[in-house]
């Protein structure tokens, strides 16, 4: 990883002598004031700047949130779900339950077993397939609920039903949901913050908006590559932006005066003042290069494959942005191929699962391992979701369809019981019949953790009061810890 | 636990403190609620009578001082001469105004000097410019629809133009709401100027946001959700009220019951949303004149050159070597016959035993559906676009190939033919309903290309993927089956599927171009004009039973005389006799075959011999078919009286539903009533109704969104809401009067606006005084205007302005924003990062990804009506004026010019600057201050004293810097 650069060259004057600043000059302006600040100083100067915080309904369990997006749904059968009546009816005529949400592109459908293998791991004797290896050496932590019920076997619907509870019309995201209601830890950072892989998932930006929201609680989006927020690499170089950042003090203070004090237009001038700090902030939270060789291995930043290391590196800045008080945190999955859902796989199943599991593997361990190291865990919910699950039929004998009559996610930290699985699904994988949950429950679990409501955090829009989880919902007590 | 669909429709508030209303008391309920202040027709009140000294200009001032006076407050004190030149100009055009006109402004002192300048602003195009974009707001204005593929809304840009035309010419508010639900059934307004029927372009209005591919068929609901965004913008847009709060239950505050949901959710599934060609004359009628002189010419030497042939087909088809795979299929084609009759000649007692085989089992299983070999022979079917109008030709008409070597593309038979001139004629063609309770096998005879389309319709599907492009160069049967359309398990109690087929050209296809590699698509494909289909005939039968060849131009073979010559002669003599009825204009259906299967077999020459007459015919005709316009066509709708009641979607469920309502209007506004045609959809009604002068909320919720855009707030302060949990007005009284006065006066948006910006009220200066803000915080009674800063657009014009890199045109295609990152796989790319220079309004609004730099201030996802935008001031928005790529690309053009100003000393420039930025003369500190950034800047890049006046990095700064000034972003 290349250092960030907050501030770009001085361009020399066409046809003038050499800057009069010095690279060292310049290096030592640009340092000026935050930028010269040790990261772990930084930290705790946020932590007492941080805007009031609303105060939750009751004590919480978790302070934080980061959630894991599997884009495009993957196999329930092929990594938590094991179904060993699918291995023997493997080739059979499939038949199913007509209520099944499950997509059935061509008749002739067989059943389909795992091409993983599924062991046990760790004390709790999790089932876990060969498909996320890292993954299972943290399986103590996982509470897998393999019980989830969408609403309809579509990508976009799904997707914005994960993400704002609702399938079609435009919600609110949870992360603004969370930020809405919370506030934030940290006044010089948004609260909720998408660490995107340079591929939106299908919903659109949608599934990040605030909506109706106060338009502060929708996603900041952090790149992957290049450049991590948008214009925040300064312009200017640092003594031009203090050139021009003190003539626009001195001139927008008398034109604040000559309008009566004006509040906009004190804001206005204090958001030049956050700008300008940010600029070397964020850069700073989202540069990794300061961490340890053996951080950076454990995440996989020493990998080949571009994909693997900006996983890595989205999951790395995830922890550190965790650190600098960030409410909610989202990091989605790359598009490899195509211009389809990363895990969509209705051909190619063995290669592209294998794929991306190989690059989210070992990051999303890391991270979970990191996390409970730095004792961060306690209080910082990681969820590991999909919008939908996988056929346990195919039509062919390498890929599965759309599926979202019982499927998995995961949960670890934040007060929710590690080493547990939860709900099941029937002998063939296909609808849940024991405990099934909808999305609405996870929200508002996810909430209660947070000490939140789900009934009490609302919204009025549109003529009325609007809820994340609208009219359903229940807290799943099984799940804490 | 899971209730499909029935997503984010219950009050939770309102349930609480009324209970469920019951559809047994629903009437009393109902009664109760429509004392409802909007509901009440609206009256024009006396003026009050105001006691105080104060200067009222008009007629607002009167209620404004009333309401004052009775709180005691007083107005502030008038604005400063060139703020308000400069709060007018932002207020009529979105541009900051020269400082030539604020000086002009500030100088005049006749008594007229405002209105002169009001009425000068009012003229601008770019009046228009800035109000169609207020009001895109509103219908959620974006050039795509989201969800996953982000498809382009079809040409909606056009729309977007419509609207800054309408604007322009004051076109009455009245004619624009009647355009925007009912366009397509009232008499069109034509714009000469354009050429445009200007009333079919409004109903984009209602096709705006977010639509799923698919159709009903694939997951119920999909078209429902489309028409629940419709209700909910007409219904927010237009009558201020929040239709779509019914749809899974009676309105739980206002007087909407779940019944009128589904009255208007009637209206609208009955009508078919379509692309339509806006053309109002035909633009080409000399063009294909001169076309079709220069074809006459090509034919006429094509056939003597193809009569004079007859001994070189013999011995071409002689040469042709017998087929050692040869099918058992009987021949169909000459080729074909000659393979066969090599070995052993096909014997007249076999050919005669096929053909009545043929004609028996055709005459059996055929049933003709439609007829397009004659002018009315397909009744119920509808065509559009201008190679359609054009394209009902004979048996024989040539198709001039339209590049390559060859002279003709081919010969058509009688039918209906788009490509018949040109390729880029458009055309569509749509059958009526079919029966959905039974599946209906049925062959059309077509050809088609260039990803010209056809699709079974389900439900007024929007992107149906049940679109296949066809590319099939000679006329061939294809069977289709219309009926099949499954739903999703579970949705059982569901009405009958409303199914058509269409048969279209790239631009009248609702779904081209479709997401990204759909139907083996290329981009490249894209920007391809051409595209082109046809048909002969359709006919219906039993599956499995097509129509068969019934063979007959091959009897002439197996009479005399033709039966005594030899196979290749007996086959050439038969093609010539058709060439020679061909030539005589006599030829039939079967001559065309025969014809086009020698071309296919190049047994007639069709190349361009060198420099020959026939080469320069050919030349011409292709020259000249590039002076066609093609059809301009936009996404809109139409009416083909298939109306039809809808069921009540239980709980807002797509699949559990219970009675039938009769469609039309919410019942407080009139109900379903009388259509002038029964089977119509009643949308025309239902334009009328809202459209109406006594309708007590169109003209409310107008004015009071122009009062918004004037003066920062409206007087109701939720726009898009004036029932119960919207805000009560604050003068009830002026709001009535303004809307009386509107419709008075043919509700003409330049009167009212001239109006408001006449009053004193308006014209106050932004400085509060301390005692009103005491007593009335939130500046509801209007004791001073509102300090405001510009909205996103304006921002980034008034850069374009002042930079001088502002391109003034009006109308055409959206440019796309520039973007740091695209995705091709969602047609998410990048534009130039000046956006041409063009304004904002014409920066290419995609749904997925809206423009950042114009999002980052406020411009509201294009998602669902906006009527009033946040005003957010967050560092998001410091960092885009500091570092954003346009920012600084504006400040260096600015910069590049004032270097050539020819100032004589940094002072005067620095001063020019300033003045043009905020329109008014700069106090000597400020021009000091700025020299000093330029002095600073200049010396941090090494310029001496001497050059500081060509240091163009240092005038930059000072560029880039007066752009980041809060006065520059706010108006007084």
């Amino acid at each position: 990883m290349s250092s960030n650069t907050p501030h770009r060259a001085i361009t020399p004057c066409p046809g003038c002598e050499a800057p009069a600043l010095s690279r060292r000059d310049f290096l030592n302006r640009a340092h000026m004031g935050f930028g010269a600040v040790a990261f772990a100083g930084l930290a705790s100067q946020w932590a007492t700047a941080a805007t009031p915080q609303r105060p939750p309904h009751f004590a919480p369990r978790a302070k934080r949130v980061i959630f894991l997006f599997m884009d495009g749904g993957v196999s329930h059968v092929d990594s938590f779900d094991p179904k060993p009546a699918l291995d023997k009816q493997h080739g059979q005529p499939a038949k199913w339950r007509p209520d099944a949400l499950s997509q059935a592109v061509s008749a002739n459908r067989k059943w389909l077993k795992s091409p993983w293998a599924f062991r046990q791991h760790g004390q709790s004797g999790l089932w876990v397939s060969d498909l996320f290896p890292n993954i299972a050496r943290v399986a103590d932590e996982l509470c897998v609920v393999r019980s989830l019920v969408g609403e309809t076997p579509l990508h976009g619907a799904q997707s914005l039903l994960l993400h704002t509870g609702r399938s079609a019309a435009a919600a609110p995201s949870i992360g603004s949901w969370i930020s809405y209601g919370l506030g934030t830890e940290n006044a010089q950072l948004p609260g909720y913050v998408v660490l995107n892989n340079d591929w939106i998932p299908n919903g659109g930006i949608q599934n990040f908006a605030s909506s109706f929201l106060p338009a502060t609680h929708q996603a900041a989006m952090v790149r992957a590559k290049g450049s991590p927020v948008d214009n925040i690499g300064a312009a200017d170089p640092a003594a031009v932006q203090q050139a021009k950042l003190d003539f626009l003090r001195a001139q927008d203070g008398a034109f604040a005066q000559a309008q009566g004090g004006s509040q906009p237009i004190e804001s206005a001038i204090a958001n030049y003042e956050t700008a300008a700090r940010m600029q070397s902030l964020v850069p700073q939270l989202c540069d990794v290069t300061g961490e340890s060789v053996e951080t950076l291995e454990m995440y996989g930043l020493d990998r080949a494959n571009d994909y693997d290391t900006l996983y890595a590196l989205q999951c790395l800045r995830a922890r550190r942005l965790i650190e600098a008080g960030v409410r909610f945190i989202e990091i989605t999955c790359p598009n490899t191929h195509g211009n389809n859902s990363p895990w969509d796989q209705h051909g190619q199943l063995k290669l592209r699962h294998a794929e991306n599991a190989r690059i989210t593997d070992q990051p999303i361990a890391a991270l979970i391992t990191d996390l409970k190291a730095r004792g961060l865990l306690d209080d910082t919910l990681v969820m590991w979701a999909g919008e939908m699950g996988r056929t346990p039929h195919s039509s062919g004998d390498d890929g599965r369809d759309h599926h979202v009559s019982g499927y998995t996610i995961w949960m670890a930290g934040g007060g929710i019981r590690g080493g547990m699985t939860f709900g099941n699904t029937d002998e063939m994988g296909m609808s849940a019949v024991e405990r099934p949950l909808d999305i609405h429950d996870i929200h508002a679990t996810i909430l209660h953790q947070l000490g939140v409501d789900h009934e009490r955090l609302t919204f009025r829009f549109g003529g009325r009061d609007m809820r994340l989880t609208d009219v359903h919902g229940n807290v799943v007590k099984e799940l804490l810890a | 636990m899971r209730e499909f669909g029935a997503s984010a429709i219950l009050m939770l508030v309102a349930a609480l403190q009324l209970g469920a209303a019951q559809a047994n008391d629903w009437e009393s309920v109902y009664r109760d609620r429509l004392k409802w202040w909007s509901l009440q027709p609206v009256s024009k009140p006396a003026l009050p009578k105001v006691k105080a000294a104060w200067p009222a200009r008009n007629e607002v001032d009167r209620f404004i001082h009333a309401a004052l006076e009775a709180k005691n407050l007083k107005p502030a004190a008038p604005a400063d001469r060139r703020a308000l030149a400069r709060r007018l100009s932002f207020a009529l055009t979105g541009l900051p105004p020269s400082i030539e006109l604020s000086d002009g402004f500030a100088l005049d002192t006749a008594p007229r000097a405002f209105e002169r300048l009001v009425q000068r602003l009012l003229d601008s195009p770019h009046f228009g410019e800035h109000w169609a974009r207020h009001w895109m707001d509103v219908v959620h204005y974006s050039d795509t629809h989201g969800y996953e593929w982000d498809a382009p809304a079809k040409n909606a840009w056009m729309y977007r133009d419509y609207l800054v035309r309408a604007f322009n010419t004051d076109v009455p508010f009245r004619q624009l709401v009647l355009e925007q639900i009912a366009g397509d059934l009232i008499e069109p307004r034509i714009d000469a100027r354009a050429g445009l029927n200007e009333s079919l372009i409004g109903l984009m209005a209602l096709r705006m946001g977010e639509r799923r591919h698919g159709d009903n068929g694939d997951a119920e609901g999909v078209t429902q959700e489309a028409m629940a965004d419709i209700i909910d913008t007409m219904g927010k847009g237009f009558l201020g009220t929040t239709l779509a709060c019914a749809q899974c239950h009676n309105h739980k505050l206002d007087a909407v019951a779940q019944r009128d949901y589904y009255a208007l959710t009637g209206v609208m599934m009955s009508t078919r949303w379509n692309v339509r060609t806006v053309d109002a004359a035909d633009a080409n009628l000399a063009v294909i004149a001169a076309l079709r002189h220069i074809k006459r010419g090509i034919r006429t030497e094509t056939a003597e050159r193809w009569l004079g042939a007859k001994e070189g087909v013999t011995e071409k088809i002689q040469a042709i070597p017998a087929d050692v795979n040869a099918t058992a299929a009987f021949p169909e084609t000459l080729v074909a016959l000659w393979k066969k009759s090599l070995k052993t000649p096909l014997a007249p007692e076999e050919f005669a035993r096929e053909r009545a085989r043929r004609v028996a089992e055709n005459k059996a299983n055929l049933k003709l559906l439609a007829d397009f070999t004659r002018e009315t022979g397909a009744p119920g079917w509808q065509w559009d676009g201008s190679g359609m109008h054009h394209g009902w030709v004979r048996d024989g008409e040539v198709v001039v190939a339209d590049e390559g070597t060859n002279v003709l593309a081919q010969i058509l038979p009688a039918g209906r033919w788009s490509h018949v001139w040109s390729q880029r004629l458009a055309g569509a063609l749509r059958s009526p309903l079919f029966d959905a309770n039974s599946t209906t096998t049925f062959s059309v005879e077509l050809a088609a290309g260039k990803h010209a389309a056809r699709s079974f319709i389900v439900d007024q599907a929007f992107h149906s993927e049940r679109m296949q492009f066809i590319s099939q160069l000679t006329p061939r049967w294809q069977t289709l089956t219309a009926g099949s359309f499954s739903s999703l398990e579970g949705s059982v109690d569901r009405a009958p599927r409303r199914v058509y087929l269409e048969l279209v050209t790239k631009s009248l296809n609702n779904y081209f171009p479709p997401r990204i590699g759909y139907g083996g698509l290329k981009e490249s494909d894209i920007a391809d004009e051409r595209s082109w289909f046809g048909l002969t005939q359709i006919h219906q039968h039993p599956a499995g039973k097509p129509p068969l060849d019934e063979l007959a131009r091959f009897a002439p073979l197996f009479d005399t005389p033709l039966a005594n010559e030899p196979w290749a002669a007996r086959l050439a003599s038969l093609l010539h006799a058709a060439l020679q009825r061909w030539s005589r204009g006599e030829c039939g259906a079967e001559d065309v075959r025969l014809i086009n299967d020698a071309l296919d077999a190049k047994l007639l020459p069709n190349d361009m011999p060198p420099r020959s007459e026939l080469a320069k015919l050919v030349a011409s005709y292709r020259d000249t078919e590039k002076q066609l316009r093609p059809d301009r066509t936009i996404g809109t709708a139409s009416d083909w009286l298939e109306g039809r009641d809808e069921r009540v979607g239980i709980r807002g469920s797509y699949t559990q539903l219970g009675a039938e309502v009769p469609r039309g209007n919410i019942a407080s506004l009139g109900g379903a009533v009388a259509r002038a045609q029964p089977a119509a959809s009643g949308r025309l009604e239902l334009a009328r109704s809202i459209a109406h002068d006594r309708n007590p909320l169109t003209a409310r919720v107008f004015v009071n969104r122009v009062w918004l855009h004037l003066f920062g707030e409206g007087l109701v302060r939720t726009p898009d809401d004036f029932g119960h949990l919207g805000q009560p007005p604050s003068h009830p009284e002026l709001l009535d009067y303004l809307a009386a006065r509107f419709v008075e006066e043919g509700w003409s948006l330049k009167k009212l606006v001239a109006m408001l910006v006449a009053s004193a009220t308006w014209q106050q200066s932004s400085l509060p005084n301390e005692a009103a803000l005491n007593v009335d915080a939130e500046n509801r009674l209007w004791h001073h205007m509102p300090l405001r800063r510009l909205e996103a657009e304006a921002i980034r014009d008034s850069m374009l302005r002042v930079s001088g890199r502002l391109d003034p045109r009006l109308h055409g295609a959206p440019t796309n924003p520039h973007r740091a990152a695209t995705d091709d796989s969602k047609r998410l790319h990048s534009g130039p990062i000046d956006g041409d220079g063009r304004r904002s309004l014409y920066t290419k609004m995609t749904l997925m990804e809206p423009p950042r730099f114009l999002a980052i201030f406020n411009q509201p996802i294009p998602k669902f009506a906006a009527g009033h935008r946040d005003v957010t001031n967050v560092p998001d928005q410091a960092l885009a004026m500091l570092n954003d790529p346009f920012v600084i690309a504006m400040a260096k053009h600015w910069s590049t010019r004032v270097l050539k100003d020819g100032a004589p000393t940094a002072e005067q420039r620095a001063s020019r600057m300033l003045a043009a930025a905020l329109a008014r003369p700069p106090a000597p500190e400020e021009i000091a201050r700025l020299v000093q950034l330029v002095q600073r800047s200049a010396s941090l890049r090494g310029a001496k004293v001497e050059t500081l006046l060509d240091c163009q990095p240092a005038w930059q700064d000072a560029a880039h810097a007066i752009f980041n000034l809060k006065e520059f972003i706010h108006v007084q």
